[in-house]
């Protein structure tokens, strides 16, 4: 026999494991709950029932499950509504901001003539003869 | 019965699309094992079958949690186990420790039934060795099954057998004395 062949490992599976290394097996029957058959049978059965009945209950809808169920659509929605709410109040801000104090629009030929010689009173403004006549309307 | 893997699994598969009938063979089929591994835990053969029942329940009503239908035996019995394990820590806080009832009763006491040996046998076993020796010698599961559900390897499981009956005839044999006893009695009376 070769060194190689005399130190090959040995390598023990299933049923290849060694008799002399196995003690002879205990009799466990008197622990054996099913020695009595028909109380076993019966332990079976309500086992069984117990377990559908769990599952039934835990596949029936409850309270808690519907009202989940329905919060998180609605969280959803109320979350899309309130970024909406948001941005559009930040263009409006935006708009706002970037406005004239006084508005374009009041000019002395497209408004009446209290509101152009409101706008040059409150801007402290000495206007043109023609424009004082422009926003009373006449011609220049 | 738990040879046949493909047709565990598929009683499985049956189960999580809520065939009915499908509990009960499942239930006939694994409960002897739950009971294997709640008494190799909890020592009491009358609590062994309350926890196995309670785990069984748990674990088939929950049977769409398995996600690997092939290895339903192993997934099974490690919920026997923390089923075992939880109800053995209640069960410190409010009653007297398994192993002090198990040895109340001494071979100079009134005598001892061949369960209550073999209950007093197992005490003097570790948990895992309890395990093993239960569920290869009164189950019949092999050492594939077991090393597969206590994450060990098939060596394991057979050293663990070993040390096990190993330590149970030695326990057991007082057994033999009282037998002998026994038998001198009666022969006196005859």
């Amino acid at each position: 026999m070769s060194k190689s062949e005399e130190r090959a490992p040995v390598v023990l599976r299933g049923d290849d494991w060694p008799s002399e290394t196995n003690e002879a097996p205990v009799d466990l029957s008197a622990l054996d709950p099913s020695r009595d058959a028909a109380r076993w049978a019966a332990m079976v059965n309500q086992v069984a029932q117990r377990a559908r009945a769990l599952r039934r209950a835990r596949a029936a809808p409850t309270v808690t499950s519907i009202a989940l169920a329905w919060a998180r659509p609605l969280l959803v929605a109320a979350g899309v509504l309130i970024a909406a709410t948001w941005a559009i109040a930040g263009v409006r801000t935006r708009q706002l901001a970037e406005a004239p104090l006084v508005p374009a629009a009041i000019t002395p030929a497209s408004t009446p003539p209290a509101f152009a010689v409101a706008a040059w009173a409150s801007a402290d403004e000495a206007p043109e003869t023609t424009a004082i006549l422009t926003a009373l309307g006449g011609e220049p | 019965m738990r040879d046949d893997a493909d047709a565990t699994k598929r009683l499985v598969l049956s189960a999580q699309r809520g065939d009915a009938g499908a509990f009960g063979e499942l239930a006939q089929l694994f409960l002897r094992p739950a009971y294997a591994v709640a008494l190799a835990v909890v020592r009491r053969p009358a609590d062994a079958e309350d926890v196995a029942q309670d785990a069984l329940v748990k674990a088939l009503g929950a049977i769409e949690t398995c996600r690997e239908p092939g290895r339903f035996l192993p997934w099974l019995l490690s919920i026997v186990r923390n089923e075992a394990r939880n109800w053995l820590a209640k069960r410190k806080h409010r009653d007297v420790p398994a192993e002090e009832t198990a040895e109340a009763a001494g071979p100079d006491d009134a005598p001892l039934s061949t369960r209550d040996w073999l209950r007093r046998a197992l005490a003097t076993l570790n948990e895992t060795q309890r395990e093993v020796v239960l569920l290869h010698d009164l189950e019949g599961l092999t050492h594939g099954e077991i090393a597969a559900s206590l994450g060990c390897s098939e060596i394991m499981s057979r050293q663990h057998l070993f040390a096990a009956r190993r330590a149970l005839r030695t326990a057991l044999a007082p057994v033999g004395v009282h037998a002998e006893r026994e038998a001198e009695t009666s022969h006196v009376e005859e």
